[in-house]
């Protein structure tokens, strides 16, 4: 399943978010989506994934417009915000089946083991830590293993082991056909495993390219 | 099939440590009801018995509508529920049947609060009329849960089309347009539900003769929020994720506002005209003091409804309270500026003072103005807003004049001699 972003825009009264936005990413695709603070990563995301519709331009995931039919969107989408709420009085496995619930379809054991929430899994959310509530969240996004795979900062927080297993089962995702984007401002990260970087900077896209034009990218931060 | 979101409601209700809330403010009216004793049976005494009925119930029905309507459009539209669904797809009816479960939940104790303020009405043995009245509070109430989830979910479609721009961009003021279809979204609801208030209401005395036709309008806002709730159904489908973006939407755009310069545009600075001194004491009073006029209408606020339950003595005091509080503002505006720091900036203290005079004095008017409005409506004496309007003339000059001389510590002074002041007019008024 592909996401399609064309002349893409957004506007917050004076402030302009970002400009003009177009790419294309493809099934088992690995994006990276890279940019200093302020360059428009997180209005992207929000745009791919319905959060916020976009005053000019379109997002298609699957052939769904996501400011016309949302929802039908968001069928296909797993998303990890970059501040994941979650219900404070489930446990994460109570949590993570109540999202294999609404979506219809899903792997609870599955998602609790590639996160690595183990035996914490029964616990009140509230009492975990923001590690372990990033983990929930990836877990939540990843149950139904769904044909497009978008994160927001998702590692952010997690511990080194947990940022491997993660980039592990993502990598297994992106195996089995589901596009990833992962915006992040740490490039390191997408060396190991993105198959292309999208820079953006002031809300329009400054570089486009695969993991062998990273030094290249590192001077543009 | 079992609904997954009013399942995950139940287990966090049963986990989550319960505040009783509902419990205490029922308990808290049943206690308060012998101070309210003597103005109800006022009510009711000072007309034609059910004349009296007929008001008391329609502002009890009124007001526990407005309370579910504002509490309805939190749970649809600014839920904190909405940030955890947000990530994935939902099942519109669905949720929308467990938001309404929530609100039931969270609201049924309201009406009995509301009846629990006129249990002296039982004590005195209306039973029939107390019963009566029961009824048109309970139907306002369980009307105003579905016709509020239609008109809410209907002001997300207000929000996004096109077609409503020309009305929403001349009532939003500074608001974003989303924002002005969301905020009056609850007194719209609120005005529909008021008729069938207004109708089950009229007809109590044929409901306490146990006329059919008038037991059964006693019903109307049922009707009407069972005729809504089909809407608020479809409506669900087609607004209640796009819901989540028109929300994104105006916190972002506020931000924005708030993260860029200052606002030139004030409260009153259309009344400042080239007046600079003037103009420059209404940004300073709206950025660094908005709490003292917000809180001046905050306080006419309370005085209307005083005024509304024709407690006229409660509206005149809070109103008279208000702007006095109001007009200590001018002491604060000199906070911070030592006096050579005006001779060294040549500030004029004369003009300075007098456009501290005319910003106490319009600020205290959010006091004052709501309850002398209805009070010019209902035809009462308006001369206790004459002496109230003096005494905010009096001391707003006061206060401008002790905050150029003596600056913030003016309102040691200002306090004892606006209380004396208000004491003296007071006591000449009452004879």
């Amino acid at each position: 399943m592909s996401i399609e972003v064309k002349d893409l825009g957004k506007r917050f009264g004076s402030v302009e978010a970002v400009r003009t936005l177009s790419f294309r990413i493809e099934a088992g695709e690995f994006v990276g989506l890279v940019g200093p603070n302020g360059a428009g990563k997180s209005t992207t995301i929000k745009m791919l994934t319905g959060q916020i519709f976009p005053t000019a331009g379109y997002v298609c995931i699957g052939g769904v417009d996501m400011a016309k039919e949302p929802n039908e969107g968001r069928k296909k989408i797993g998303y990890v915000p970059e501040f994941p709420v979650l219900y404070e009085y489930l446990t994460a496995r109570e949590m993570i089946s109540f999202v294999k619930e609404i979506r219809g379809i899903g792997d609870v054991e599955w998602a609790l083991d590639l996160t690595g929430l183990g035996d914490d899994a029964d616990r009140l959310i509230r009492e975990y830590s923001q590690g372990m509530r990033r983990k929930t969240a990836i877990a939540c996004a990843l149950v139904a293993k769904p044909s497009v795979l978008i994160l927001d900062e998702a590692l952010n927080g997690l511990d080194p082991p947990s940022v491997e297993r993660v980039l592990k089962a993502l990598s297994e995702l992106q195996e089995l056909g589901t596009a990833i984007v992962l915006s992040t401002h740490v490039l390191d990260t997408l060396e190991k495993i993105a198959s292309r970087v999208i820079m953006l900077k002031d809300g329009v896209v400054l570089a486009d390219c695969p993991p062998s034009g990273f030094p290249e990218l590192r001077s543009l931060f | 099939m079992s609904n997954p979101y009013l399942k995950v409601t139940k287990l966090v209700a049963s986990r989550k440590p319960s505040s009783h809330l509902s419990l205490i403010i029922f308990i808290a009216c049943c206690l308060i009801s012998p101070l309210s004793k003597p103005a109800l049976l006022h009510f009711l005494d000072s007309v034609h018995f059910f004349d009296g009925l007929q008001g008391l119930s329609f502002r009890l029905g009124g007001g526990v509508a407005g309370a579910v309507s504002l509490a309805s459009y939190h749970d649809i539209i600014r839920s904190r529920e909405r940030d955890i669904l947000n990530p994935h797809p939902i099942q519109p009816k669905q949720w929308i049947y467990s938001l309404m479960i929530g609100t039931v939940s969270r609201t049924w104790s309201w009406p009995f609060a509301a009846l629990g303020l006129a249990l002296p009405l039982l004590w005195e043995g209306y039973t029939v009329p107390f019963a009566a009245l029961a009824l048109v509070v309970w139907s306002s109430w369980f009307g105003m849960i579905g016709l509020s989830y239609t008109i809410h979910l209907g002001s997300v479609w207000a929000a996004r089309t096109n077609r409503l721009d020309f009305v929403l961009n001349a009532l939003r003021g500074e608001n974003p347009k989303e924002q002005a279809a969301f905020i009056y979204a609850p007194g719209f609801a609120l005005f529909w539900i008021g008729f069938g208030i207004m109708m089950s209401s009229s007809v109590i005395e044929g409901a306490v003769q146990l006329r059919p036709i008038a037991v059964a309008l006693l019903f109307l806002p049922v009707l009407i929020g069972v005729i809504a709730l089909p809407f608020a159904i479809r409506l669900s489908e087609s607004q209640l994720v796009p819901a989540s973006a028109v929300v994104a939407e105006i916190d972002a755009r506020w931000a924005v506002l708030e993260k860029g310069d200052e606002v030139l545009s004030v409260y009153l600075d259309w009344l400042a005209g080239d007046r600079l001194e003037f103009l420059r004491a209404l940004r300073h009073g709206w950025r660094a003091l908005r709490i003292w006029p917000i809180g001046a209408w905050v306080v006419g606020f309370f005085a209307f409804v005083a005024a509304w339950t024709s407690d006229h003595h409660t509206a005149v005091v809070l109103s008279a309270a208000g702007s006095l509080g109001v007009c200590a503002i001018s002491a604060l505006f000199a906070k911070g500026d030592p006096l050579w720091l005006d001779d060294a900036l040549g500030v004029r203290s004369r003009e300075v003072g007098i456009a501290r005079f005319w910003v106490s004095f319009l600020y205290a008017q959010g006091a004052i103005l709501p309850s002398f409005v209805l009070f010019l409506f209902n035809d009462a004496s308006l001369l206790p807003y004459l002496l109230i309007e003096m005494m905010v003339l009096f001391c707003s000059a006061l206060s401008a004049g002790l905050s150029i001389q003596m600056r913030e510590r003016g309102l040691w002074l200002y306090s004892p001699i606006a209380l004396l002041v208000w004491a003296i007019i007071g006591f000449l008024y009452e004879h």
